[in-house]
């Protein structure tokens, strides 16, 4: 039984006072209804994604439950990136057992901020008393890939010039982080924990994503625009580094090997991809892990403009990850947008005539965890 | 339809107030080992990976599940959380259920569990309460019971203090027999029961659960590999999983419409007409002795309000009862609250299986697992049964009991 993806919407800011986390749910799963014209009414099981630290909640969904409409529905609630919160909504389908679902992942990003969050995720013996969260673990993972395929600062300057510039055509990014920079500009920027700085890496903020998931018959019946998630893989790596082979992404490459087989395609097929490039030297990372080029010709793929958004596999035309980290819904936004361009529906970054996308997540401290998804017209 | 899917293995750790031996990662995997080892697998049978705990405040650690990936099995495999509070255990047991029965997987391991020496539970439970609206008087878990509980008493007037010192008697007694409760307490008496100080009234010290450090693992097989496992098993017949919400005025809190909504739903999954009648042993989430009368009243075992004479004076749930329920000695006796729910499930199996030991109920048939969590908001069925066809199941019971069905 094949399941597709009806309806999306997203709320993404830089800080929003206003809102609690389930005012953030709220407007947002209003707006994924609204944009396939269903009612709550018609969504039959739900699974959110949310992370009790970012938040400041424990039980976070707590909160949330009647704002995503899951008030006495067969729910459940996923505590990691939002896509394994679409991932576990259609194993669920799968089981026949329900036709519609909704997913929303949320984070509050500045309720805690990324180093605190992520910090939380280092354990007390090892990794904590070195300081390591997000942002570190990232520096040195970018160390590993920049010495065995000898990608340099001024390549993930260009990764993050390209979706920098990709998001100023897209009204779905957090505004104000889209801009036409130059190599200069970003090698320039204040720095975190050198080789990230502060314009190779998203920017925290506030934001939920939802979708809504429909069985086959459901989108035949009421004639439904779709996109159907044909492949999915999620692999989780060793949690120390020290254990894992930190050049390169082993368990991204597993989890888009099961997708690829699942969906019965090869990577040549793959007309787009959005990868959850948390900073700028992910996503070349990510090239060779999805087998978008062969090991150590990350950077030739990106210089010959191979990943443009005009060139012949466009990588996160939607400015990525680099436009705005809603850190539970970063990778389900990416899910979001790659379904947006396989039914025409991206507006202003539309990429013409794509019929097969995959979407990539990732989670965990240097990217320990990886979802790919291999979404089809 | 999705496949059929039984339960071939479970393992619960050894529980204790404080383990000082283990991290809790390691308690994950003791409980993974054990749990894999049951069914006769090897890690390489092992497809997916579901690795839970409850709110990341108990561990101090955040995304838990990662430390824990390498001791649960999980490297290379897939591997995720489901993080539901104190249903997280259930909610994992039923993620399991859809793995195993959507096709993409056939072989699973769920583990889920919390190593509550590690903080101050109550200040963590404290966090659940809305930033803005609710922690100016917030309290963890027992104040809350305490509203549930008047709130219940109200409605029912023949709930009587005693009959909260009776419940905990039974279960602490039941605990005795096994030997993965953690509270074992020989001189348990009614007396004892309400002597006890205050906590918050109407519940006293040992009305509530204590606190521990526990984790439990189960392998879920779908049909083609549980029919070629041929040690004992429990084919699980229904799961439901049902949230209310936080925020409605209304809420009755001593009649979860969560639950009986959920139970609703898997009764008529299964054909269950009449549970009293219809089931041989139950496992109910009763982190407090009040929520025993109130689960089991939405459970539909008894008529609304009866629960304290028809239940408890009869007698009907203890060990030589009607419908033993929780012959483990419940979450009165162990709750590491990341464990509990789904330890539910493994000792309903453990029963379905006949291999729950001491405290095995005789013939148990057919049988069901609660789980509780949330703002007394999240409820959890999964009903289980000997025979892969629920049916056979029933006509086995009618065939032993002469006429009941």
């Amino acid at each position: 039984m094949r399941i597709g993806i009806v309806g999306h919407g997203i709320t993404i800011e830089r800080e929003n006072y206003d809102w609690a986390v389930e005012d953030t749910v709220f407007y947002t799963v209003q707006k994924a209804l609204k944009s396939v014209g269903m009612t709550i009414d018609q969504i039959e099981t739900v699974v959110q994604a949310g992370d009790d630290v970012a938040d400041g909640l424990a039980i976070q969904h707590v909160q949330t439950v009647e704002a995503a409409g899951a008030y006495l529905k067969e729910e459940s609630k996923v505590e990691r990136d939002g896509a394994w919160a679409v991932y576990y909504a259609m194993i669920r389908m799968m089981t026949g057992k329900f036709k519609t679902a909704l997913v929303a992942g949320v984070s509050k990003g500045t309720q805690c901020g990324l180093s605190a969050f992520s910090g939380m995720c280092a354990d007390p013996f090892y990794l904590r008393p070195v300081g390591a969260d997000s942002d570190t673990i990232a520096a040195i993972q970018a160390g590993y890939f920049s010495n065995r395929s000898g990608a340099t600062e001024r390549d993930f300057a260009e990764v993050a010039r390209k979706n920098r510039k990709a998001g100023l055509k897209n009204p779905r990014i957090m505004q104000g982080e889209a801009g036409d920079y130059s190599i200069e500009d970003i090698l320039n920027a204040p720095k975190i924990a050198t080789p990230i700085n502060e314009l190779n890496t998203g920017r925290t903020g506030d934001g939920c994503v939802a979708v809504i998931l429909a069985t086959e018959d459901y989108i035949k019946e009421h004639n439904l625009s779709a996109t159907y998630i044909t492949g999915v893989g999620q692999i989780s790596d060793a949690y120390y580094p020290t254990y894992r082979n930190f050049s390169r992404l082993l368990g991204a490459e597993k989890a888009a090997q099961s997708a690829y087989k699942m969906a019965g395609i090869t990577p040549d097929k793959i007309q787009l991809a959005e990868v959850h490039e948390s900073y700028a030297h992910q996503e070349l990372m990510i090239y060779e892990a999805l087998g978008f080029c062969k090991e150590g010709e990350a950077t030739k793929l990106l210089k010959d403009g191979i990943t443009n958004r005009d060139g012949k596999l466009p990588v996160n035309p939607s400015g990525g990850v680099t436009c705005g980290n809603i850190i539970y819904a970063s990778g389900l936004a990416r899910v979001m947008e790659a379904s947006l361009q396989v039914q025409g529906k991206a507006g202003d970054v539309q990429v013409k005539g794509v019929k097969t996308a995959v979407a990539h997540a990732q989670a965990g401290l240097g990217m320990q965890a990886n979802l790919v998804m291999v979404l089809e017209a | 339809m999705g496949k059929k899917v039984a339960i071939t293995g479970v393992g619960q750790t050894k529980t204790k107030f404080k383990r000082k031996d283990v991290n809790f990662a390691e308690l994950m995997g003791e409980a993974a080992r054990l749990a894999i080892e049951d069914a006769g697998l090897t890690i390489d049978d092992i497809d997916a990976v579901v690795c839970s705990s409850s709110p990341e405040f108990f561990e101090g650690i955040n995304e838990p599940e990662m430390f824990a990936t390498d001791f649960t099995f999980g490297v290379m495999k897939p591997h995720f959380r489901i993080q539901t509070g104190g249903t997280v255990g259930a909610s994992t047991g039923i993620a399991g259920w859809y793995l195993a029965s959507s096709g993409m997987y056939n072989n699973v391991l769920v583990i889920s569990g919390d190593k509550l020496s590690e903080t101050s539970v109550q200040k963590g439970l404290s966090l659940v309460y809305s930033a803005t609206m609710g922690r100016d008087f917030a309290a963890g878990a027992p104040s809350a019971v305490a509203c549930q509980t008047r709130a219940y008493m109200n409605r029912a007037p023949l709930a009587k203090l005693e009959h909260l010192a009776k419940i905990g008697t039974q279960m602490r007694k039941n605990a005795l027999y096994n030997p993965h409760a953690t509270l074992k307490l020989p001189q348990i008496s009614e007396d004892m029961m309400m002597n006890m100080a205050w906590l918050s009234t109407p519940l006293k010290l040992l009305d509530s659960c204590p606190t521990s450090d526990a984790a439990c693992a189960m392998v879920l097989q779908s049909e083609e590999y549980a029919d070629k496992n041929n040690r004992p098993k429990a084919w699980v017949q229904a799961v439901s999983t049902v949230a209310e919400g936080v925020n409605t005025v209304n809420r009755d809190w001593s009649m979860p419409e969560a639950l009986r909504k959920a139970a609703k739903t898997v009764y008529k999954e299964t054909g269950i007409t009449n549970p009293m009648e219809d089931i041989d042993v139950i496992e109910i989430y009763d982190a407090f002795s009040s929520q025993h009368m109130i689960w089991l009243e939405s459970l539909g075992l008894c008529e609304d309000g009866r629960a304290p004479v028809d239940l408890i004076d009869s007698g009907a749930t203890r060990m030589d009862g009607k419908l033993p329920v929780n012959p483990s000695g419940g979450v009165l006796s162990n709750n590491s609250i990341g464990g509990s729910a789904m330890i539910r499930q493994a000792e309903i199996a453990l029963q379905i299986m006949g291999r729950a030991g001491e405290h095995q109920v005789k013939d148990a048939e057919i049988g069901l697992a609660h789980g509780w969590g949330g703002a007394i908001q999240f409820h959890t069925i999964m009903v289980m049964s000997k025979e892969k066809d629920i049916q056979k199941s029933f006509e086995n019971r009618k065939a032993r009991k002469g006429g009941k069905s």
